[in-house]
């Protein structure tokens, strides 16, 4: 076994140093989570990573990588109706996707259990933009916890999940990227004993699971009483109180409330300066803890209130303060801070315009006209995705007689210098249906658009279908390297690995019978290294008036050598 | 209580960034430092900038450090060196580094220069940084540079504390044996050589 996988199965309590991401899969563990779904996306793949450590044959749960986040949010929604405590993980814009499916079983009877891990991203390090998830609480109407550390993933994850199965409600668990990747030593508790279950529990009675127009609002509502008797149970820790127990209140009067990592960064701060101020640092974010929110608000004068992103909690607790009558000032951060993370050279700037007399201007330290050239990240030596470019190309001449539309996954970065191809980019999936809007009422410019075979499955079926029935004019280019290459190499069904439990093989899902079985009439096939056949597709393609595909494939180099160098190292050792 | 030091760590993907960090934060651990970090996770194969926050000590709260606060770069490229030099560097600052050279996209396609060694030896000496480059000639796997930077952090004395015993008894505990001997055996090389 592997040493993640070894320690992931410590039957006793222990402790490590550990990324916040590991603690979640242990904290998965220790909770008995038995059915567990994902799709990949930054900064969350880790969690993944961790579970799959754990050898099959080890696993006392259920973990696969379903095919978007939709899918994986269903799975684990019917695994919690029968009875299962079940959790599902993906990034930020995975909401987006699975929100369909979110916001209808927000309202259902989760008997099992259901924690959403969401991997935001503040800062957009690796997104394709920086969304504020935390409305999505509130559209939902579901309880959020927000940790700051890695310790902290780990217990939240264990309040969540208890949380949820008491008052049957999806919970989310909000990480952000640096909480994910943050690492310290974390004290694990021990494994549960719980020999495995193979009742069938699902029990209509426990519903209505079934939304029928006249009883939607009965749904919602509730859903609503949940929220309040969340909101009221004192057994649920929803706050932390800093300084508090050291009763130097230095800044007598004045206080923060704040959450998550943010909250760090002023404790940061406060240190440096050497500065005491009271801090409430909210852990359940939604539904608000209005009584120690309340509490807080009546013994200050002055109130900070600090969050990342978006003036959520600002707002509520505005609406707190004037409801209640209160006398407190409010004090928030500046506009500029409604983007980007909060760290310690935010909070200083934030916390001197706040209290100019007691946090000294933030002194500049680092170089303000950097002269280091950027180094953005690029196609890997060997990708068949530079190759094929390259044969693309080739094939167009006059670049002002196409549109390129790009799409998510390493070929994005066809769109840099000099290659230059992929000129539009949305999400996943949206590839051939830009490329149809684009080349309606065109008759100048043929439209050529990529794709990557995990995309195709994640939510390019439909679209592909939807071009291939219409017979749009476009020539769709699968850029297929046989895995989920960006994201860490997870598999997918055009990679035939073992993605199952059990021994079951996934059988192989071929892009070119999928689209033949679709009804395409024009596909050509070849590898991306055979770059003067790949040209002379391309070419014969735009020639073709209604929908073509090419099928460029060659495996992920980046994968294929690192596997080779690992089996020549330990053949030598 | 153990006074807190600030080590950032800049490379490039596929450098070893994260298994630095991971050796050293663990050694650091058994040396009974409060260890708080954060790496650079995904996208990070294709040759871009990694990075790696490492804090040491009592009084640290989060696992970033902030711009111009580092008080130990650990560099395994020269761009990048300068690139940490000059976003997390600061007046005192103390740095190691591998002269590895790898051309970003920006520079094969010549819109920008790659950086001359005196530029950053000019930065050091206006910002007054304690600049050290390492370049091991004999050295055939490149993989092995990040462990050469960690035994010249090792002989520095920089970390108090911080000995090669507790390096190797976590090399020992961590790799797989196939990667194990040659990494003790440049440890130690790179720690006598910083020496001498
Ligand atoms: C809705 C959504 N989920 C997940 C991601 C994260 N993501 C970014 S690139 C990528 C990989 C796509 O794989 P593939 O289409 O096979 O292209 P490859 O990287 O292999 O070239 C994923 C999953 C995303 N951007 N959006």
């Amino acid at each position: 076994m592997n040493a993640l996988g070894d320690s992931l199965l410590t039957k006793k309590p222990w402790s490590s140093l550990i990324m916040g991401n590991h603690a979640v899969a242990r904290a998965m563990l220790e909770s008995d989570t038995k059915v567990i779904c994902a799709y990949p996306g930054s900064p969350t793949p880790e969690i993944g990573e961790a579970l799959e450590s754990v050898p099959r044959n080890l696993r006392n749960f259920y973990f696969e990588y379903s095919l978007n986040e939709k899918i994986a949010s269903e799975i684990v929604f019917g695994a919690s109706i029968n009875g299962h405590l079940s959790a599902v993980f993906f990034k930020s814009v995975g909401l987006n996707v699975a929100s369909d499916a979110i916001i209808q079983m927000a309202m259902l009877e989760v008997i099992g259990g259901l924690v959403i891990v969401l991997g935001d991203d503040p800062g957009a390090f690796s997104s394709q933009n920086e969304q504020d998830n935390r409305h999505y609480s509130r559209l939902m109407y579901l309880p959020m916890f927000e940790p700051a550390t890695p310790r902290e993933a780990y217990e939240m994850y264990l309040k969540a999940a208890m949380v949820s199965q008491k008052y049957r409600v999806p919970v989310f668990l909000r990480l952000t990227t640096h909480v994910c990747h943050a690492y310290e030593v974390v004290s694990f508790g021990s494994l549960p004993e719980n020999p495995l279950s193979l009742e069938a529990r699902f029990d209509p009675q426990n519903g209505p699971y079934f939304p029928l127009v006249s009883q939607a609002m009965m749904h919602k509502t509730k859903l609503r009483d949940k929220l309040r008797h969340i909101q009221a149970d004192d057994k649920i820790e929803k706050v932390h109180h800093f300084n508090k127990a050291e009763g130097q209140f230095n800044l007598a009067g004045k206080g923060i409330i704040s959450a998550g990592l943010p909250a760090l960064s002023l404790y940061e701060t406060m240190s440096q300066a050497n500065r005491k101020l009271d801090i409430l640092k909210i852990s359940l974010t939604h539904p608000l803890p209005e009584k120690e929110i309340l509490a807080f608000l009546k013994s200050h004068e002055e109130v900070l209130v600090l969050e990342e992103l978006d003036r959520l909690l600002e707002g509520d607790i505005k609406i707190l303060c004037y409801d209640h009558k209160l006398s407190c000032k409010i004090l928030a951060k500046e506009d500029e801070f409604l983007q980007g993370e909060i760290t310690t050279g935010e909070a200083e700037k934030i916390l001197h315009h706040c209290w100019p007399n007691h946090f000294n201007k933030p002194e500049i330290q680092a170089e303000n006209q950097p002269t280091a050239p950027p180094r953005s990240a690029q196609m890997c030596p060997g990708c068949g995705h530079r190759s094929a470019f390259y044969a693309i190309k080739q094939a167009l001449p006059d670049q002002d007689t196409t549109f390129t539309v790009a799409g998510i996954g390493c070929h994005l970065m066809g769109h840099f210098d000099p290659l230059n191809l992929g000129q539009v980019l949305l999400c996943m999936g949206h590839a051939p249906s830009t490329a149809t809007g684009l080349s309606l009422f065109n008759n100048k410019r043929k439209v050529i658009a990529f794709m990557g075979d995990s995309t195709f499955f994640h939510s390019g079926l439909p679209a592909v279908a939807n071009a291939i029935l219409y017979d749009h004019n476009i020539t769709l280019v699968f850029m297929d390297n046989f895995t989920t290459a960006m994201t860490g190499h997870q598999a997918n069904p055009g990679s035939g690995e073992l993605i199952n439990i059990g021994d079951t093989k996934a059988s192989k899902i071929p892009i070119q019978k999928v689209l033949e079985s679709f009804g395409a009439k024009h596909i050509l096939t070849t590898d991306a290294y055979n770059q003067n056949k790949l040209t002379e597709a391309v070419k014969e393609s735009l020639e073709y008036k209604g929908f073509s595909a090419i099928i460029a494939r060659h495996p992920c180099m980046l994968k294929f050598t690192r596997e080779k160098q690992k089996q020549k190292a330990l053949k030598e050792a | 209580m153990k006074e807190g030091i600030n080590i950032f760590l800049a490379g490039m993907g596929g450098q070893g960034i994260a298994f630095l960090s991971r050796i050293l934060s663990e050694s650091l651990l058994k040396c009974g430092y409060r260890v708080f970090g954060c790496d650079t996770h995904g996208m990070s194969q294709r040759g871009g900038s990694v990075v790696s926050h490492l804090r040491i000590g009592d009084e640290v709260f989060t696992p970033i450090i902030s711009k111009g606060k580092a008080d130990i770069i650990l560099g395994l490229e020269r761009l990048e060196t300068l690139r940490a030099m000059e976003t997390m560097g600061k007046a005192g600052s103390k740095i190691i580094f591998y002269d590895a050279l790898f051309h970003p996209t920006s520079v094969r396609v010549n819109k920008a220069a790659y950086p001359e060694l005196t530029l950053l030896n000019g930065l050091a000496l206006k910002k007054s940084m304690m600049l050290n480059k390492v370049f091991v000639t004999e050295l055939a796997d490149s993989r092995l540079q990040n462990t050469i930077v960690l035994g010249h952090l090792i002989a520095s004395n920089w970390i108090p504390g911080l000995t090669i015993e507790s390096v190797l008894q976590v090399m020992d505990e961590m790799l797989p044996e196939y990667l194990k001997v040659k990494n003790v055996e440049w440890l130690k090389k790179s720690a006598l050589m910083a020496v001498k």
